[in-house]
């Protein structure tokens, strides 16, 4: 069980790494405007269907894998948690 | 004897006549697109891209009976931004995954070509997915391709006629994608790149407009020990960006083709000390070599993506007293330039909208006179910047009037928070540019992030400026019935009294506009057509409020007058 310290330090790494490949597409802070789809609507339990889709691309999504690694995708779902809809208030 | 003759008939025609006369677009045809105003056939509505028509049969006193003649339905959801081709009855336009030719008249397809590239492309196209348009000459129809291609299509069928691979290192794996418009002149075909957001080393590049051939690059950075160079530190240059992702213009009496070049690369600036020629520049160009024969940089060690690609525009404005030629540029920095298109002379350098960052342009030197918020930022601390990376103007082409002497800016209103960490060492290949540094958004007021505005361009003052809730990412059109054609982010099409700003017309289309109006004329009758399709960088990642849930979808749609 990771301690509260370590996932904040995640979200704060996964910023930068949403902020360098994902932002284009889903927004600044996981804002945009409808076109794409809102991180924020991800489920606690989806971490499966989140991950798919960055490694495999989906609709007009690109590919990731071997671009966006493992660790990689592990700091942005840290991130994505701290904003999600369904967060931990 | 009698068979002889008749060949030698043909040959003598055939050397005088070209080869299709219904479908010439010679390069005299585009020479003089800005004067036969029944077709549209040249990026900017002519070379001078001035976005100027002298039709007037729709103009203030009747732009209210103006209806939809049909719509077309693009089938795609992402950005619209093309300029549409108008040829002989036929509109030719693009999405990043087709080229169409539509009939004019009634908007039924004449032919569609559907472009496939490999998924992993989109990982290096920043901002938006889109092209912007196509370029006509001799009967084809020829345009760029995401995965860094070229292809000319049968203007009358759509087949392919060639297909260029811009060589390397042009790939998506080092950071290229083609998102503009290519500019043919005099039967070269004159491209540029994107990918200053993945450190690419950025170009503008030429192409035989029959076979394809590669005719020439020009690097807008400088390689190791040319020179230029020594205003890169730590060899930055590298990876130093300078892309040329929107179509230039050109001067016949000169023979210089205008570019503006984009940002450094990575966004960061403290890992690349030196003024980082030639990006933010307007290049002169010959287009027959790409030789340069004069560059004019508006943002040197460019901390804020100032990406200083817009459209310079060419026209005859009154400069102390006299009517001369200039180029204007309204820069995404926040200053509209004036020079001398003959020797980039800086004449005139005055803010068009909030700037902060600088107190003016020396006009001797042509540099900015940078202040604490400029120093503030290269040395790491936080500072509030207007504008903000969105820029006073973006991409969106301005449109200039003979008439009234004005130019029609879509602005932005939009600051930022920046700070600019201790730069880490680049890796070649990987994003280069919003993760590079920290940045929120700045607004004096969420209900107005963008004004269309009337410019003069030698003061840079606003004779009226019209509030949007969000900015315009339409071009304008502005035409001699005194009418100011925009699109709105929420799907408004709008026309506008060009003296006054009061908008005289509007009509909703299905999604947002952020294309380029143009307009024409068939059988005696005159036309505007415009893309819809929200999309493209501030709507994707803005999070702006406004345009939440806009729906998507790409139509192009044409307007006359209502005459039953």
């Amino acid at each position: 069980m990771p301690s509260l310290g370590q996932d904040a330090k995640k979200a704060a790494a996964g910023e930068r790494v949403y902020t360098t490949y994902c932002a284009t597409c889903h927004g600044d802070a996981l804002v945009s405007s409808g076109q794409t789809f809102d991180l924020r609507r991800l489920r606690k339990d989806e971490r499966p269907r989140f991950e798919n889709a960055v490694q495999n691309g989906k609709g007009q999504m690109p590919p990731w894998k071997g671009v966006v690694s493992v660790e990689e995708m592990d700091l942005i779902w840290h991130y994505i948690r701290t904003l999600a809809n369904d967060r931990d208030q | 004897m009698k068979k002889l003759l008749l060949a030698t008939v043909v040959a003598a025609t055939s050397a005088v006549l070209p080869a299709a006369p219904a479908m010439a677009q010679s390069s005299q045809d585009l020479l003089n697109d800005h004067k036969t105003p029944g077709d549209v056939l040249v990026y900017g509505m002519g070379y001078s891209a001035q976005r100027y028509s002298t039709l007037a049969k729709i103009n203030k006193s009747n732009v209210k009976k103006l209806v939809p003649m049909w719509s077309y339905a693009m089938t795609d959801n992402r950005g619209a931004e093309a300029f549409p081709v108008v040829k002989d009855g036929v509109i030719y336009t693009t999405a990043h995954n087709a080229t169409v030719a539509v009939d004019a008249l009634t908007g039924k397809q004449i032919w569609r070509v559907a472009h496939d590239y490999p998924p992993e492309t989109l990982r290096v196209v920043c901002c938006g997915v889109v092209n912007r348009g196509a370029a006509i000459y001799e009967g084809k129809i020829i345009r760029a391709l995401l995965d860094n291609q070229l292809i000319a299509l049968d203007a009358k069928t759509g087949k392919e006629i060639w297909k260029a691979v811009s060589p390397a290192p042009a790939t998506t794996a080092n950071g290229f994608a083609m998102t503009g418009a290519p500019l043919v002149v005099n039967g070269v075909v004159i491209a540029g790149v994107a990918g200053a957001e993945y450190g690419h080393r950025g170009f503008i590049e030429a192409y035989d407009a029959q076979t394809g051939k590669h005719l020439w690059r020009h690097y807008n950075v400088p390689a190791p020990g040319e020179k230029g160079a020594e205003t890169w530190a730590n060899d930055s240059n590298v990876t130093g960006g300078g892309s040329s992702w929107v179509t230039g213009s050109y001067d016949p009496e000169l023979d210089l083709v205008f570019w503006g070049t984009g940002n450094p690369s990575p966004w960061n600036a403290r890992g690349r000390k030196g003024d980082n020629l030639w990006t933010n520049s307007i290049v002169a160009l010959r287009p027959k070599t790409g030789e340069r024969v004069w560059f004019y940089q508006a943002s040197p060690n460019d901390p804020f993506d100032y990406d200083g690609v817009h459209t310079p525009v060419l026209a005859h404005v009154k400069v102390e007293g006299k009517m001369r030629k200039v180029l204007m540029q309204a820069n995404r920095n926040g200053f509209l330039y004036v020079l001398d298109p003959s020797n980039g002379k800086l004449l005139a350098a005055n803010t068009f909208g909030k700037v902060n960052w600088a107190d003016g342009i020396d006009l001797t030197t042509g540099r900015p006179k940078f202040n604490d918020v400029f120093n503030g930022a290269l040395e790491g601390r936080k500072v509030t910047v207007w504008p903000s990376v969105s820029g006073v103007t973006n991409w969106q082409h301005m449109a200039f009037s003979p008439k009234t002497s004005m130019l029609y800016i879509n602005t932005l209103h939009i600051g930022m928070t920046y700070e600019a960490p201790e730069p880490e060492k680049y890796v070649p290949g990987k994003p280069s540019g919003p993760g590079s540094v920290k940045r929120t958004t700045v607004l004096e007021d969420p209900n107005v992030r963008g004004f269309l505005k009337a410019v003069d361009p030698m003061t840079g003052k606003s004779k009226w400026e019209v509030p949007y809730k969000s900015p315009n990412y339409s071009s304008t059109l502005v035409t001699a019935g005194d009418l100011v054609f925009t699109g709105v982010m929420t799907g408004e099409f709008q026309a506008l009294d060009a003296d006054t700003g009061k908008v005289l017309w509007s009509f909703q289309t299905p999604s947002g506009i952020l294309a380029q109006p143009v307009t024409w004329e068939k059988n005696g009758k005159q036309y505007v057509t415009v893309m819809s399709g929200i999309g493209g960088v501030y709507a994707l990642r803005a999070g702006d409020p406004n345009l939440a849930n806009v729906p998507a979808g790409v139509t192009m749609w044409t307007f006359g007058l209502f005459d039953k």
